[in-house]
């Protein structure tokens, strides 16, 4: 049976990148003091309980697909990660429409289901660690052409009035186990991925909070638009194209996760291929 | 099939097999007065040396022969040469028609006598074969000038005079193909993979190729696949390169009549070092390295960059530059895309002609491409100048990694293609199909893009950067263990 044996970077990567997406294309702004005050608790929160599933998942073999009880996780988990697929090729869309005026995913669609229908795990964590440095390379120069329009005062202004703020779940957080099959002990490690993904949403508000000031309902993009570095803007673009990269990549994952569990669900023998 | 007792029936079958080869030599004999021939190819072996060593020797030693005493038959006279220490006999007796075959064609006398189904083969060889030079295709600062020639044997003892220890094994073999050529599997005993050795040895001994002219012939054996976009093996043709490699735990294929050795398993990052890096200082080596990587992915990249900030979002483009191009391009008739296309192919029809062609007509065909053709052009608007400058940067630039030509050309192509096609959403798809492209491959469980953990061993010791050879050499590497972070 095919085993799913990601690296931490591809499953961060891929956790990571669908919340970039929410806070780029997202109007809804949570405030830095909110964030810190009811984000970071739910993190927490968060956090606990994805290790204390991912040791109960390790010990009970949930997604195994050997038992009925294991086929129904299976099916549920499919639905779920299904459910991203969908929901992160949304993203893809929207931002390929709004800032290209590109239809093309509809023609790379197929190509992606294919590539992450074949590919092997390997190939997608070997994949990580480059498009990692893409990533890390793209916000590093946002930020930097920030420099000059961070207003730290605009930080912690005073308390408003704001609803309850909305962490996102995502399926990752709750199967870590399937994700690093191979080595149990990497599950236990990657506990803090909802952290991570606090951190991004942190990232995201503190920087519009500190360029735009506290009351503002503008997407995280205007963020990336406002950098400049001497006569050169528009950085946003640049981050964007690495941000689409990371969401096919995503997409890619999902796939070839989707395609493990659906084997699991309806048994079907799958042989596991020598690389 | 055996080789027969009475001389005549073997003279026979080889006069109906070779005789009407002008090269097939056959001459009778007396030899202690049992008759026997000589076989050989003209110009394969030395006649004189098989006169000095066997003939002379052989009939100035001839005993009397006694009144009544019969003459020594075959066998009796096989023996006596085969016990002479002074002939130079090979060590293996010839015994069937495949034998003999392969020692006459590896520049051999064979020696038949009357009464005897057993042949002699002697080392008389003189083959001509292009002397040790150095290599044209591998260009280096510092360190050994020798190169592989054609001859197999001229080759594995170039390898075995560099590493003198008993971990060496050469092992040649006949490969099965209609020209019944040569080729050996080279590795260091303890530091290559038992396992992957055999695994190499199976395929190989299994690979029907029809014919075997390199060593790159074995690769659709060795990894089969219907598409490939790059291949985890690497070629040199140094022997200071291929003994380095063999000590790093490698396997080296090398084939009679080719000077190109095949290394496998390669990684990725192997294809921006060179003997040089280690001769120089780290810092520089490493400055050298980034360059290189840089080149590459400009080489990839840069038509499609170019294509998609220029038609899809020229916004990003700073105004004075997007004002020369929209300027250029509104002389010409053709879309930038188009013309980016155009150029590119005819790039590589000209750096293939200057290839092929014979070496004094290419200094012309250089002339007329660069100076007339990109001229021409230019001066009557076909084609614009940014696009030629885009197109010659990115072809000029895979050259610094020659290894990774064939790949870069099919990548830029695609990265072309996509970003003029669908624009900054098919630039990106085809920049990440291109990283899957090359993270899939692996040979023989190794992956050609070695797992880096970000962010932790990014840059690796001797990876993009390297460090000093003194640390590096403090851990030793093999290809089959993971490299330790140095103390």
């Amino acid at each position: 049976m095919r085993k799913l044996n990601f690296s931490g970077a591809a499953v961060s990567l891929s956790v990571l990148t669908t919340v970039m997406g929410q806070c780029i294309l997202s109007g809804e702004a949570v405030s830095a003091r909110t964030l810190l005050l009811q984000g970071l608790p739910m993190a927490l929160a968060l956090a606990v309980i994805s290790r204390l599933l991912a040791l109960a998942e390790v010990e009970q073999g949930t997604f195994s697909g050997n038992t009925f009880c294991s086929k129904l996780f299976c099916l549920l988990a499919t639905l779920w990660f299904g459910a991203e697929l969908v929901e992160t090729l949304g993203q893809i869309q929207t931002l390929c429409w709004e800032q290209f005026s590109s239809m093309a995913l509809v023609g790379i669609l197929p190509l992606l289901l294919w590539a992450g229908w074949t590919l092997e795990p390997g190939v997608f964590s070997r994949s990580a660690g480059i498009l990692w440095w893409a990533v890390v390379l793209a916000a590093a120069i946002c930020f930097f052409s920030l420099s000059g329009q961070l207003h730290w005062e605009n930080l912690f202004p005073e308390p408003e009035m704001t609803g309850p703020m909305q962490l996102p779940i995502y399926a990752e957080f709750f199967a870590l186990p399937l994700f690093f099959e191979t080595d149990g002990q990497k599950s236990q490690r990657h506990w803090v991925l909802p952290f991570a993904a606090f951190l991004v949403q942190a990232l995201f508000a503190f920087g519009r909070e500190a360029v735009f000031g506290p009351a503002h309902g503008l997407q995280g993009l205007e963020l990336l638009r406002a950098g400049s570095i001497g006569g050169i803007a528009r950085f946003d673009a640049a981050f964007l194209l690495v941000w689409l990269a990371a969401a096919l990549f995503r997409c890619g994952m999902l796939v070839c996760t989707l395609r493990v569990l659906l084997c699991r669900a309806f048994g079907c023998g799958e042989q596991e291929v020598p690389e | 099939m055996q080789l027969s007792e009475h001389l005549e029936t073997n003279l026979t079958a080889l006069n109906a097999r070779l005789g009407s080869s002008a090269d097939f030599y056959a001459k009778r004999i007396e030899l202690y007065r049992c008759r026997g021939a000589i076989f050989l190819f003209d110009g394969m072996a030395s006649l004189e040396s098989l006169w000095e060593l066997l003939l002379d020797a052989a009939s100035r030693q001839t005993p009397p022969l006694l009144s009544g005493q019969a003459a020594p038959g075959g066998e009796r006279v096989y023996q006596l040469l085969w016990e002479h220490s002074a002939l130079p006999a090979e060590s293996a007796p010839v015994e069937d028609w495949e034998s003999l075959m392969q020692r006459l064609t590896a520049g051999m006398a064979v020696l038949l006598l009357d009464g005897c189904a057993k042949g002699i083969a002697f080392s008389v060889q003189s083959l001509k074969y292009r002397s040790v030079e150095e290599p044209s295709g591998e260009g280096n600062i510092r360190g050994s000038r020798e190169g592989f020639c054609d001859l197999l044997r001229v080759n594995l003892s170039l390898l075995r005079r560099l590493i003198r220890t008993e971990a060496l094994v050469m092992e040649v073999r006949q490969g099965d193909c209609e020209m019944k050529t040569e080729y050996a599997v080279c590795y260091c005993k303890g530091k290559a993979s038992p396992a992957a050795v055999e695994r190499v040895k199976e395929t190989l001994r299994r690979a029907r190729p029809q014919m075997l002219l390199d060593s790159s012939y074995f690769v659709p054996w060795l990894f089969p696949c219907r598409v490939r976009t790059a291949s985890p093996v690497g070629y040199t043709e140094r022997p200071a390169v291929a003994a380095a490699k063999l000590c790093e735990g490698k396997i080296l294929i090398l084939v009679n009549g080719s000077p190109s050795a095949m290394i496998l398993p390669t990684l990725f990052c192997e294809n921006f070092e060179c003997l040089d890096d280690y001769a120089q200082p780290a810092f520089f080596a490493s400055f050298l390295r980034v360059l290189k990587y840089g080149a590459f992915y400009l080489s990839i990249f840069l038509p499609g960059v170019f294509v998609c900030l220029a038609v899809y979002l020229p916004e990003l483009m700073p105004p004075q530059l997007l004002f020369k191009i929209e300027a250029a391009e509104r002389a010409t008739p053709l879309p930038l895309f188009a013309e980016m296309v155009v150029v590119i192919l005819l790039l590589e029809v000209i750096r293939e002609a200057g290839l092929r062609m014979p070496q004094t007509l290419g200094h012309s065909v250089s002339l007329v491409a660069a100076i007339i053709i990109g001229d021409a052009a230019i001066a009557t608007g076909l084609m614009s100048t940014p696009v030629i400058l885009i197109a010659a940067v990115a072809s000029i630039a895979v050259f610094v990694v020659p290894s990774l030509y064939e790949a870069a050309t099919i990548f830029r192509l695609l990265v072309l293609l996509a970003a003029g096609i669908a624009g900054p959403v098919g630039f990106v798809t085809a920049a990440l199909a291109v990283l899957l492209a090359l993270t899939r491959v692996s040979a023989l469980g190794v992956p050609y893009c070695a797992p880096l953990p970000f962010p932790k061993t990014g840059i690796s010791q001797d990876g993009v950067t390297r460090r000093t050879y003194r640390t590096l050499s403090a851990r030793p590497f093999t290809i089959w263990q993971k490299r330790r972070k140095a103390p």
